[in-house]
């Protein structure tokens, strides 16, 4: 089966729901493609359908006005919406781009004119001894299993990581009725109060937070900087965890562990783009140091690098939900103005509002970047025998054999040696940890040891939807 | 029998699952709803381990929660790597430990 579209948008969060609604509005038909049961992405996941919950809105934030555009996307008759649907490649042309699309009916190719990427981010998860026992899961799969599945991870439960994802998903679990023992944020106390008088003007994003610490306040969560769990201990699911204060680096301090009784425990140091898309159509993309990840480059006006490419939310930088939807808005006239819908000037016009907005939310990213950035001082929690790749059980022994003993340079090479990141996730779990560590122990920088590559693969997908998938004719291959 | 199930006093949200159904979860009935993914249903009822690695043995759960890191692999229904986190729960489905590669899922043992 083959279709044909417009504008295609890849990700239904908050970037993919108002670039499609703003191309749709500007007259371009519009195909919005997305993995999940649901539009909304993590940031406005929804329960199920078939839980009828009469109040769905008390578990989100600001869920108003992504219900209006949800509404509207369903109603108008210039969007498609996939749910459910996985992109497991994707080829460029001068005239036309081609997706591969794999969903329950099978597999099915979309060629659409334009394209806006706006897949979204996941937790970066950072390794440590027994962070691969059943029970050690990531803030974002927590929840997921509290706000959208309504079921708790654990009874007995620990956050550990840094930034402020952690707060809303503590208040979330505590609401539930689970009782979080605490909530630990590895970034120092004295940071928080330098980034103080920065935060002026950002009421909304004050607000937020201060409601989520009177949850926490409420159900007696503490709150406690400068410290992380360093290890997870048990037998076949996570028992017990160790706390350990940390110097300013993330090193831990000699003889400060603690430790606590629990039966889950979530980690998150913020989020790692979905750059699998846009690496495989060749768009240019940068790393950022703060944030330690490779983001697409884009104009002002949301423009990747390739013609007829756009970007728009976690992809170009971690801006959370405020950010994503303001360049969706922007990435949405954009395309329309490369469909010929606006001229040059009702685009600027157009777009000029949510520039400016942008500008005073990215102010609050960055400083939010610079505040939680992850510190090297993580690599010390490290033992030989911990699990860095988690699908190819890839201990820091070999990493750092390939690096000490072999020579290895970057990551490709490491790859190689190792098998890090050839498992079934296809290094989004372990690419940016093994940058860092090769980094470390090359004594080079992430940009030159670079990230793990793309294959023209870049979801898992059965033999059976690829030969479904397969073009007539040779000359049609897609992979190159 | 364990429940992690968000209770209704604890429901802000008012959810109404409606009627429950059973699937097989090793050969042992586990209760879900309409609507629910198999990860759910099975943490809600006390199961962490859904997998077990291909090198090591080594027993592996929930992650990312999301369908990113494939960690959370069961065979259903004879059907070797079914991402438990994103897969819904049907009644009378049969759900079991995925060992390694599954190999048994290939030799037509289900």
């Amino acid at each position: 089966m083959t279709a044909d579209t417009e504008v295609a948008v890849i990700g239904a969060g908050p970037a993919g729901m108002w670039a499609a609604i703003t191309a749709a509005r500007s007259g371009c038909h519009v195909t919005l493609i997305d993995a999940y049961a649901r539009p909304g992405g993590q940031y406005y996941k929804q329960m199920p359908r078939q839980f009828k919950a009469s109040a769905p809105n008390a578990l989100h934030h600001d869920f108003g006005r992504a219900e209006a555009v949800m509404a509207q996307l369903q109603e108008s008759n210039r969007v498609t919406i996939l749910s459910g649907t996985s992109v497991w490649s994707a080829h460029a042309a001068s005239d036309k781009i081609t997706l591969y699309l794999n969903n329950q009916e099978g597999s099915s190719e979309l060629y659409a004119r334009t394209l806006v990427l706006t897949p979204g981010a996941y937790d970066r998860a950072l390794p440590f001894p027994g962070w691969d026992l059943p029970g050690v899961m990531t803030a974002g799969a927590m929840q997921t299993l509290v706000k959208s599945q309504r079921v708790l991870p654990g009874r007995r439960i620990v956050l550990s990581g840094s930034g402020p994802f952690l707060m809303p998903v503590a208040a979330a679990l505590a609401e539930a009725g689970a009782d979080v023992l605490a909530v630990y944020e590895a970034t120092h106390p004295r940071r928080q109060a330098q980034y103080g008088p920065q935060l002026w003007g950002h009421w909304d994003k004050l607000l937020e937070a201060q409601a989520y610490l009177r949850i926490l306040a409420r159900h007696r969560v503490p709150v406690k900087f400068g410290r992380a769990v360093v290890r997870a201990e048990g037998d076949g699911q996570v028992r017990r965890v160790a706390v350990a204060r940390l110097n300013a680096d993330w090193s831990p301090r000699a003889d400060s562990e603690e430790y606590l009784d629990v039966d889950a425990l979530g980690i998150g140091y913020g989020f790692v783009p979905s750059t699998e898309l846009s690496y495989l159509l060749g768009c240019e993309h940068r790393y950022d140091s703060l944030q330690g990840a490779f983001f697409a480059r884009h104009s002002t006006q949301m423009a990747s690098s390739r013609k007829g490419i756009f970007v728009a939310g976690e992809i170009t930088g971690i801006g959370g939900s405020s950010v994503a939807r303001l360049q969706g808005t922007i990435a949405g006239y954009t395309a329309a103005r490369w469909l010929t819908r606006l001229t040059d000037e009702q685009t600027r016009a157009a777009s000029a509002p949510y520039m400016k907005q942008l500008r005073h939310q990215q102010a609050f990213a960055s400083l939010l970047h610079s505040l939680y950035r992850v510190r090297p001082g993580w690599q010390e929690w490290l033992t030989s025998d911990t699990v860095i790749c988690r699908c190819e059980e890839v201990s820091y022994g070999k990493v750092e054999e390939a690096v000490t003993q072999f020579g290895a340079s970057d990551v490709k090479t490491v790859k190689s040696l190792t098998r890090c990141g050839m498992g079934l996730c296809q290094g989004r779990v372990c690419g940016p940890n093994v940058t860092a560590i090769t980094a470390a122990l090359s004594n080079r920088s992430p940009e030159q040891v670079g990230a793990l590559s793309t294959r023209p693969i870049v979801k898992p997908i059965t033999l059976g939807a690829l030969i479904e998938a397969a073009p007539q004719t040779p000359s049609d291959h897609p992979i190159r | 029998m364990t429940d992690l199930r968000v209770t209704a006093g604890n429901d802000a949200a008012h959810v109404d699952r409606g009627a429950p159904f059973e699937f097989l979860f090793d050969g042992t009935p586990v209760k879900s709803y309409d609507g629910e993914t198999i990860g759910a249903a099975l943490v809600a009822a006390g199961v962490l381990t859904f997998r077990t690695t291909r090198q090591n043995g080594k027993p592996r759960g929930i992650f990312c929660g999301i369908g990113i890191c494939y960690d959370c692999l069961l065979i259903v229904d004879g059907n070797p790597n079914i991402r438990a986190c994103v897969t819904p729960a049907k009644a009378g489905m049969n759900v079991r430990v995925q060992h390694g590669s599954a190999e048994e899922a290939y030799d037509g043992g289900y």
